[in-house]
């Protein structure tokens, strides 16, 4: 199986944004709606200071929280590893993009959906490679399997000074000095989200079952052994 | 005293914010359920899950809203004495909760005398408007979200989650006791027509049916008790 991946190299980021606008113009996406971006960072001491772009997308992460949260399974991830999702389940109610660590996700008024990069997944399977890697005036971009040995990102990962994103399926080259803050963290699951999944739900479902059981089991013992009962009670008078 | 007739428990400005609440909360709990749980969610399909989406906002409006003007309009005095009642505890509250379980499972129990409200009824009143009171500004939040930063919406869900879960465990034995307990049944005719018998009011209220008795005995404006045939 492939395991789809992508490396920029950021030291060829000219921070031109053809990368953003191919994909709006792909995806027909809406001016405010990017599902890549190029932000500028400024690091260094004056007098010996650089400025340099760091790209940011959805990550496709290994245990996507969006995945979890979504309640009609329409964000999913692919055997392949791509995260994808399926436009015609969205319901725009967006707790995926509150979920995402990585702010990777974009809401499309128009059409009540969430929308996201998908690595361009449409185009992969005509045998095109992602919008912004074909793009991109640099060449800073290598989309491809890691898995499979032959390919160029397969090769480009190796080489020293590749920092891979952990959790994720995005590798950087940073460019000499830059901080590893100033790209995203690796994949950590939010607090909020295993709060969510792994306490509240199996607690409340928890409780429900027991309240059940409860009422079940009174309902039982007042019908096998009826105690005096208010109709029938004769007591007082 | 066979007929000793039936007493009046809940007027109908309490009725309609008790039936408003209950309505609205259901039809929350049920949407709201399909907007979370992908089992419920995917047997409704995608269009069943937007039309739950869009029921779950508009019963908003009834639930925060309604029930508390409802209450302040309609019913203004009963409403800050219930509120008064519900927040008074005594010795007898707490020995009430302690045996009040084998009066469940209709084991043989002296129960302690209560007032209009018993101590489960307290309990099921305060936890009914603390995650009234949870649900609605958890849900507001979620509903205006571009107002609020990434983090509070992200702790917004699982709060409102957490709420509706204990609320509907709170429910399933409110339903249960006020509509098949064979001991507290009764107590669903308050709440439909108003009144209850005399006996179960004696038996289950005691406290507040003598207070009942004695308004009765030197009458005032407001209270009355319906004679109407018991059954």
């Amino acid at each position: 199986m492939a395991r789809f991946a992508m490396l920029v190299d950021l030291r060829r980021c000219v921070g031109c944004q053809a990368c953003t606008v191919a994909c709006q113009q792909q995806w027909g996406l809406e001016p405010e709606q990017r599902f890549t971006k190029v932000e500028s960072v400024e690091y260094g001491q004056f007098p010996q200071v650089s400025r340099r772009f760091v790209t940011t997308q959805c990550m496709h992460c290994d245990n996507p929280p969006c995945q979890e949260v979504c309640p009609t399974g329409a964000t999913y991830k692919r055997q392949d590893g791509i995260v994808v999702i399926d436009e015609d389940k969205c319901v725009g109610c967006q707790y995926c993009l509150t979920a995402c660590p990585y702010g990777a996700r974009t809401y499309n008024e128009k059409r009540s959906i969430v929308q996201k990069c998908s690595f361009c997944a449409v185009r992969l399977g005509a045998g095109q490679e992602p919008a912004c890697v074909n793009t991109c005036l640099g060449q800073a971009r290598i989309f491809g399997d890691l898995d499979d040995p032959k390919s160029a990102i397969a090769k480009a990962s190796s080489q020293p000074g590749v920092l891979k994103v952990k959790g994720t399926a995005m590798l950087y080259i940073p460019p000499k000095g830059l901080a590893r803050n100033a790209l995203p963290a690796d994949a950590s699951f939010p607090g909020y989200v295993s709060a969510w999944k792994e306490v509240v739900q199996p607690v409340g479902k928890t409780l429900l079952g027991l309240t059940t059981g409860a009422v079940l089991l009174s309902l039982m013992m007042n019908t096998v052994s009826p105690g005096p009962k208010e109709e029938s009670s004769d007591e007082e008078n | 005293m066979q007929n000793e007739g039936r007493v009046e428990r809940f007027n109908l400005g309490e009725r309609m914010a008790h039936w408003n609440h209950a309505i609205s909360f259901c039809l929350l709990f049920v949407t709201g359920a399909a907007l979370i749980f992908r089992s419920w969610g995917g047997l409704l399909g995608p269009h069943g899950v937007k039309l739950a989406q869009d029921l779950h906002h508009v019963m908003a409006v009834p639930f925060t809203f309604f029930t508390l003007l409802i209450l302040l309009v309609g019913t203004r005095k009963t409403f800050f004495a219930w509120l008064k009642e519900i927040f008074t505890w005594g010795n007898e509250d707490m020995k009430f909760l302690g045996r009040f379980p084998r009066e469940f499972f209709g084991l043989k129990v002296e129960l302690p005398e209560q007032g209009k409200f018993n101590a489960g009824e307290k309990v099921n009143s305060i936890l009914t408007i603390a995650g009234s009171a949870v649900m609605a500004v958890t849900g507001w939040i979620l509903l205006f979200r571009a107002h609020f930063s990434r983090e509070v919406l992200a702790w917004a869900y699982p709060i409102h989650d957490a709420g509706a879960l204990v609320m509907g465990a709170v429910i399933i034995g409110h339903v249960y006791l006020s509509l098949l307990h064979p001991r507290s049944r009764e107590a669903i005719n308050g709440m439909l027509w108003g009144t209850v018998t005399a006996k179960f009011a004696r038996e289950h209220h005691a406290r507040w049916y003598r207070q009942v008795r004695q308004n009765q005995a030197t009458p005032r404006p407001g209270r009355k008790l319906t004679s109407m045939p018991a059954d």
